[in-house]
């Protein structure tokens, strides 16, 4: 967050932010990117690339298939039973290719031969051998759909809301006491909020309480900085995911997207190709990954927001964060163009045991 | 005047009156109606003077006089002055009626609506139905702004105005204009239309407007009138009426919305009628099913020409946010199950007919592209309600990837061809431009602009693709000024004063009521600004719904004071007597129930974002109104208020310590336990809206708070409400006199159904009871015996559905070429065009689930249990977890909490399924809904979580323990992750004291078999789950 010393007015929330248009263009819906990006930029799968690419082709291939006939595909699949039968393994195979990134993480669950006979009938469908017997799986009550409510999403026991962190925020000259607390998740947006607190930044202000916002690198934002106001720029995002030791299986692989970037002619100097690719590159199937890479920015002071200036403090900078989701570890890098560089935040999650209270909005 | 009067009354008495004095009669009801046309106040008067009951007389005459009217052949002269003199009658009762609100009551107290009935089920004359339906329409119109009005609610006019008869008339009026199409034929049509649009309001009246063949009917105009536009090339057969002008077609599509609006089922009544699907399956000359032409990809192309932009597309991608369905996020593990329908839900979980449903959705795209200004709102209102009805259904498709992708295409068109549309009607009206200067145009416009954001809030009203695409297209920026102008002044057309005192109205007790004029209800402008603002809300509230960007651009635009305005009801000694004196209710003081309604819904959803709640909102100072409206009269705004109170009750709102000191607790204790006669499902949706404030209340409460909380609403009344009515629920199940009842059962988390009832019974027969063990499905549906063409058309198809193999891959004409031939022979010879999609089967199964009471009941009831389990489980949170349990325990008694929660995670059933027929005879147990197990595990963590000892009682009910095992394999994750934390919290050693404890308890659980459950799960797809149980598992290991 903070400066130390440093006199500044608190920003008015950022132009960007509030202007809806603004940020619309900078983070368009996943599907628009996926197809207005470069399909290679894209990073997949970093380490087992196999079988995704395959899948990948795969559906590809069958998209241009689409696109190509002229008749449609139910007169096609009309005939032969056989026609029938292919086409279903088909759309098998296109629905695992979400699944595959997890198989190949997972151990097979044949490892685990059941120990009493009624358990083992009662498991939920991890692969499909599973699911073809039928009668295995436990059967649930359920109703239709209230298509109103908004269940809490989440993927990892240290990231929910009213999940506590502690730690510090050090800088060359100091060590500060450092707590978040989740508030608010919100995973089909890619986004997050909660209090950042700081202990004895000022003489004035023992405690300061700020209220932030976090943006989750994913299908909804991309590595890259989009908000202008923030000061960022592709060099500065660069230099700051690389400070993660997260980041290097992926650098490799936008490298080899570089790479793929290259041949084709884009109009991008050589020295600038990386960060070009990079401004294209998010993750997918991030939700199940061991980290999870987001910006936090902070916006107004929490209780009382309409107090604007701290004497001593500011926080017009943000934070590049690198979650580890196994340990609920946070490590973050401030970043502001005016403050000291590589503020290192470094937060341990708060043990709850699990508990997480029912928080739901209407 | 009065001499006219007294001239009429002269020759009152009907008996055998000489023609001439009929004549005169009639000339005396001329020069009456000339006299009182656009004067109010003679109209007051004449109405004081009883001019009402006369009327009645005058049109009722004739009664006695149909016999007559039979025997004309032989009969003397026919009686054509007698028709004459009532044309004359109901164009004075038209005049009245035009009076506004004020006639409406002393018309009512006559009966004069149903005189009017009779007069149309007798007439045959096409001036006098005209008359007769122009002044149905007047009383209809001016009884709806009544019924908007916020004054007296239990003034009599809030019945409905159109009866079953009624409806019959109508209807036949309607089957008759098969032939000719002249101009008054099309005025009928179109003010029939109207009448139905209007009088559409109650469920109970929309439930007997879709039985009637008044829907079909509609639809059938509707097609024959793009037959005739040549939006569709048609090859069969069907006959239709012929084709009506474009403003006879815009009433019929009102009148569809109106019927159609609010009910899942009717508007699939709608677009599974029989012309409907007809129309797009007979557009080839070609044998084979070619709709998929009219989807998106292919722009509607039933012409050759694609009539629509084509739209490319990209086939379904692999990245998706959502994980899963919306409601049920571990839907994806189950995606394998899904394919297994081989029940009546089978039908549902198919998604229904794509192809037709694309196709329905295209064609009013087309419509609307190929109308203007009010007549297009109207067609984008009839596709989004199409549209959300489509999406209702398919709750279990999960990713099914060619109905998947078909949907996709649906919403990416109707994003980029639709909601733009929308939004610029919404500009058009922000702006103020006019369409024209004529009358018609103006009318026009002033619809448009009541109606605009409306439409544009149903449109993408849960559909966060669509919110973008309406933000895009600048829609804030245009409902803004809107919202603001509805509270400008405005300037009242009508004077107000009066030089007469109302002497008429000095001592209205005495005056009979078809003689006393009732309340002028609001001014007709002030009516407009209302639903303007309604309108605004509505929208505001929509594109908020998921977007914070979005709720931010709404806050930017300055609104939010606006809100809090719309949040302030009329005052309540507001009376229209006022009105008389001067005091004129304007569009500043307050707001009509419509407007409370949507100001709620709007705050609700702008408040789901800690940001806003922290910032605008409370600077806005929301809270206020919004606990004042928990106490308004009306349930509906109440329920309203209680959902927005949730969100601003939230842990990080700073509103929540003033709404406590305003009371609020209380308040919501008395609202969860207040529950009607009856129970109905109204009531139950307060409890739930009451007890979820209450849970988030309890998150991060001081223990005082936690405490008084538990003490207002009682333990007990807790506990039994979390027990649930379980005997009630068992009556249910008994009830149905023997048949399988769709209530008993419900689809679980398979999608398949379960039936609770009937256990032994055969798996394959469960689907064809439904129709016949269904109390709904048949009785309304065959009294007017429309549907029986449809039924002989496709009955037996539907039975496909049970095959295994049906479900993997809805395609329908595919299957019917691998079935058919052993055990299904063609139906008729039109077979080859009947897909196997059977509609009658889907209708009764969307019907079965959106109104079969005791499914509604047992759905209600889950829900109120689950928000009272999360209520324990919120008491249980946080620093003081341990000492709130003992509070528990001392309160309701352990054995007494653990038998609850044991009875969440028990069975409530056998799969009927399992165990006959089939090779496997193994029984598979059901379980009661997610959302309960949810709840349920999670405050066994927390008990885990306590202090030692009570670890040590947990792990004593071997009985809990048993009913705990199988959710270790929940299909969602939260359960499984939550299981795991529980038994590592169980496992964990709190210190040296605790360690010999703690070893007896890994034993326990080893040998109960949660131990291997923890096990198994270190394979799980889940990443958290994995990673959860690695740590169980060397906990275990280490003990």
């Amino acid at each position: 967050m903070p400066t130390p010393s440093e006199v500044t007015t608190l920003p008015s929330p950022p132009a960007e932010a509030s202007s809806s248009r603004a940020s619309f263009t900078s983070c368009p819906p996943e599907e628009e990117r996926d197809h207005n990006a470069p399909r290679e930029s894209r990073i997949d799968s970093p380490l087992p690339t196999g079988a995704e690419t395959e899948a990948e082709a795969a559906e590809s291939e069958h998209t241009t298939i689409q696109q190509q006939q002229p008749t449609p595909e139910p007169e096609a699949r009309l005939g032969a039973p056989e026609s029938v039968v292919e086409s279903r393994a088909y759309h098998e195979k296109g629905e695992h290719i979400e699944d595959a990134g997890i198989a190949t993480e997972a151990p097979s669950t044949a490892a685990s031969s059941g120990d009493a006979p009624a358990e083992s009938e009662a498991r939920p469908a991890h692969s499909s051998s599973d699911a073809t017997s039928p009668s295995t799986e436990p059967l649930y009550m359920r109703f239709p759909n209230e298509r109103t409510r908004l269940p809490p999403h989440s993927t990892s026991s240290f990231l929910q809301p009213g999940s506590k962190f502690r730690g510090t925020q050090q800088s060359d000259r100091q060590i500060y006491d450092v707590q978040v607390e989740i508030k608010d998740i919100n995973m089909p947006a890619s986004s997050l909020s909660g209090y950042l607190r700081i202990q004895g930044l000022t003489d004035d202000h023992p405690t300061l309480t700020t209220f932030f916002e976090g943006e989750i690198i994913g299908p909804k934002h991309l590595f890259k900085t989009t908000h202008a106001s923030w000061g960022s720029s592709e060099k500065v995002d660069l230099q700051h995911w690389a400070r993660f030791p997260a980041w290097r299986p992926l650098a490799k692989s936008a490298a080899a997207a570089a790479a793929a970037a290259n041949k084709n002619p884009t109009p991008s100097s050589t020295s600038s190709s990386s960060s070009s690719s990079s401004s294209n590159f998010t993750l997918k199937n991030y939700q199940q990954r061991e980290h999870l890479f987001m910006r936090w920015k902070e916006y107004f002071l929490v209780p009382d927001h309409r107090v604007k200036t701290i004497t001593g403090a500011s926080f017009e900078g943000f934070y590049y964060i690198c979650f580890n989701q196994c340990s609920g570890s946070v490590s973050g890098i401030y970043y502001h163009a005016k403050s000291e560089k590589y503020q290192q935040l470094e937060l341990e999650h708060v043990g709850d045991g699990g508990c997480v209270g029912a928080v739901e909005f209407r | 005047m009065v001499d006219t009067l007294a001239a009429i009354y002269h020759t009152g008495s009907m008996e055998a009156l000489p023609e001439v004095e009929l004549e005169a009669q009639a000339t005396a009801l001329r020069k009456l109606k000339n006299e009182i046309v656009g004067h109010d106040q003679r109209k007051e008067r004449l109405v004081c003077d009883g001019v009402v009951d006369m009327l009645v007389g005058v049109l009722s005459s004739q009664h006695g006089t149909t016999g007559s009217r039979k025997s004309d052949a032989n009969g003397p002269a026919p009686p054509t002055w007698s028709w004459t003199q009532k044309d004359e009658a109901t164009f004075v009762i038209c005049t009245l009626a035009n009076g506004g609100a004020a006639f409406i009551p002393p018309l009512y107290a006559a009966g004069v609506p149903q005189v009017l009935m009779d007069l149309l089920a007798q007439t045959t004359a096409p001036r006098l139905r005209t008359a007769t339906l122009q002044a149905f329409w007047n009383i209809v119109s001016a009884w709806s702004a009544l019924r908007e009005d916020p004054g007296d609610a239990a003034s009599p006019v809030r019945v409905d105005v159109l009866t079953k008869e009624g409806i019959e008339v109508l209807s036949g009026i309607l089957g008759s204009t098969l032939s000719d199409g002249d101009h008054n034929q099309q005025l009928q049509l179109r003010l029939i239309a109207d009448i139905v649009t209007v009088s559409a309001t109650t469920e109970a009246m929309k439930a007997l407007l879709c039985q009637s063949p008044i829907l079909d009917q509609f639809a059938d105009f509707l097609a024959a009138y793009s037959i005739a536009s040549e939006h569709v090339e048609y090859y069969g057969d069907t006959l239709r009426p012929p084709p009506s002008t474009p403003g006879t077609v815009t009433s019929m599509m009102s009148a569809i919305c109106s019927i159609i609006s609010g009910s899942t089922y009717r508007t699939h009544r709608f677009f599974l009628s029989p012309t409907i699907r007809d129309l797009f399956t007979q557009s080839w000359l070609a044998s084979s099913d070619q709709r998929h032409l009219f989807g998106a990809r292919h722009g509607f192309a039933s012409t050759g020409e694609p009539l629509l932009p084509l739209l490319h597309i990209p086939a379904y991608g692999t990245t998706t946010h959502h994980y899963g369905s919306r409601a049920f996020p571990a839907m994806a593990a189950l995606q394998n199950q899904e394919r297994r329908g081989r029940s009546v839900f089978a039908t549902i979980t198919q998604g229904g007919d794509v192809d037709h449903v694309n196709a329905v959705c295209s064609w009013l795209l087309l419509l609307a592209r190929s109308m203007q200004g009010h007549s297009r709102l109207v067609a984008l209102n009839l596709l989004a309600l199409v549209n959300n009805a489509i999406d209702a259904d398919s709750f279990d498709v999960g990713h099914r990837s060619e109905y998947m992708q078909k949907n996709r295409e649906r919403k990416k068109q109707i994003a980029l061809l639709g909601v733009p549309l929308a939004a610029k009607l919404v500009q058009m009206a922000s702006e103020g431009r006019s369409s024209g200067s004529d009358r018609s145009a103006q009318n026009d416009d002033m619809l448009v602009k009541e109606q605009a954001c409306d439409v544009l809030a149903l449109l993408v009203r849960e559909f966060d693709e669509l919110q973008v695409a309406a933000v895009d297209a600048g829609a804030i920026k245009y409902i803004c000024p809107l919202l603001k102008k509805s509270f400008d002044p405005v300037p009242l057309a009508k004077p107000m004063w009066s030089a007469r005192r109302t002497a008429g109205n000095a001592d209205p007790t005495t005056l009979s009521p078809t003689r006393r004029s009732g309340s002028q209800g609001l001014p007709p402008e002030t009516l407009h600004a209302m639903r303007c603002r309604q309108g605004a809300l509505q929208a505001l509230a929509a594109l908020a719904e998921k977007e914070d960007v979005h709720r931010k651009a709404i806050v930017e635009a300055g609104v939010v004071p606006c809100i809090f305005d719309s949040l302030k009801p009329f005052p309540p000694g507001y009376s229209t007597g006022d009105r008389r004196r001067g005091q004129v209710i304007g569009p500043k003081d307050g707001s009509t129930t419509a407007v409370l309604l949507a100001a709620c819904r709007a705050a609700k959803t702008m408040a789901r974002s800690v940001s806003l709640l922290r910032t605008s909102l409370v600077d806005a100072g929301i809270a206020k109104p919004i606990f004042q409206l928990l106490h308004h009269a009306d349930p509906r705004v109440q329920l309203a208020a209680t959902d927005a109170c949730i969100n601003l009750l939230l842990e990080f709102s700073p509103m929540r310590e003033d709404l406590i000191a305003e009371g609020v607790v209380k308040t919501l204790c008395s609202q969860a336990k207040r529950c009607g006669p009856g129970g109905g499902n109204g009531d139950l949706r307060l409890r739930v809206s009451s007890l979820w404030a209450l849970k988030h209340l309890m998150s991060a409460s001081p223990k005082e708070i936690k405490i008084k909380t538990l003490e207002e609403l009682g333990t007990g009344w807790l506990i039994g409400v979390i027990r649930g009515e379980q005997q009630q629920v068992r009556e249910y199940i008994s009830a149905p006199g023997g048949g399988v009842s769709v209530g008993l059962s419900a689809p679980n988390a398979a999608g398949e159904r379960v039936d609770l009832l009937n256990p032994q019974s055969s798996g394959m027969d469960v689907d064809v009871d439904v129709d016949e063990a269904d109390p709904l499905a048949e009785d309304d549906d065959e009294q007017f015996g429309n549907d029986e063409a449809c039924a002989n058309d496709e009955e037996g198809d539907g039975e496909v559905m049970f095959d295994i193999s049906s479900s993997t891959h809805y395609q329908a004409s595919q299957l019917r070429s691998t079935l058919h031939s052993h055990n299904h022979p063609p139906a008729s010879p039109t077979a080859t065009h009947v897909p196997v999609f059977s509609s009658r089967r889907y209708l009764s199964s969307v019907r079965a689930i959106e109104q079969t009471p005791a499914l509604r009941a047992q759905q209600a009831e889950v829900a109120v249990q689950e928000q009272a389990l999360d209520f324990i489980r919120n008491l249980l949170n946080g620093e003081d977890c341990s000492s709130m349990f003992d509070h528990l325990l001392q309160l309701i008694g352990g054995a007494r909490i653990f038998d609850v929660l044991t009875e969440k995670l028990v069975p409530v059933g056998i799969d009927p399924a399992t165990g006959n027929g089939s090779a496997t005879s193994s029984t598979r147990p059901i379980y009661g809904p997610s959302a309960l197990i949810v709840s349920t595990v999670n405050i066994l963590t927390h008990i885990a979580n306590a202090l030692p000892r009570h670890k040590q009682l947990l792990i004593a009910q071997k009985p809990l323990l048993k009913a705990w095992l199988p959710h270790f394999s929940h299909p969602d994750r939260m359960v499984r992750v939550a299981c795991v934390w529980a038994v590592n919290s169980l496992t964990w050693i709190d210190d040296e004291s605790d360690r010999r404890d703690a070893r007896q308890r890994a034993q326990e659980l080893r040998a109960c078999g949660i131990e291997g459950a923890v096990r198994r799960l270190l394979g799980d797809e889940d990443l958290d789950v994995r990673e959860r149980a690695r740590t169980g598992v060397r906990q275990f290991e280490q003990l």
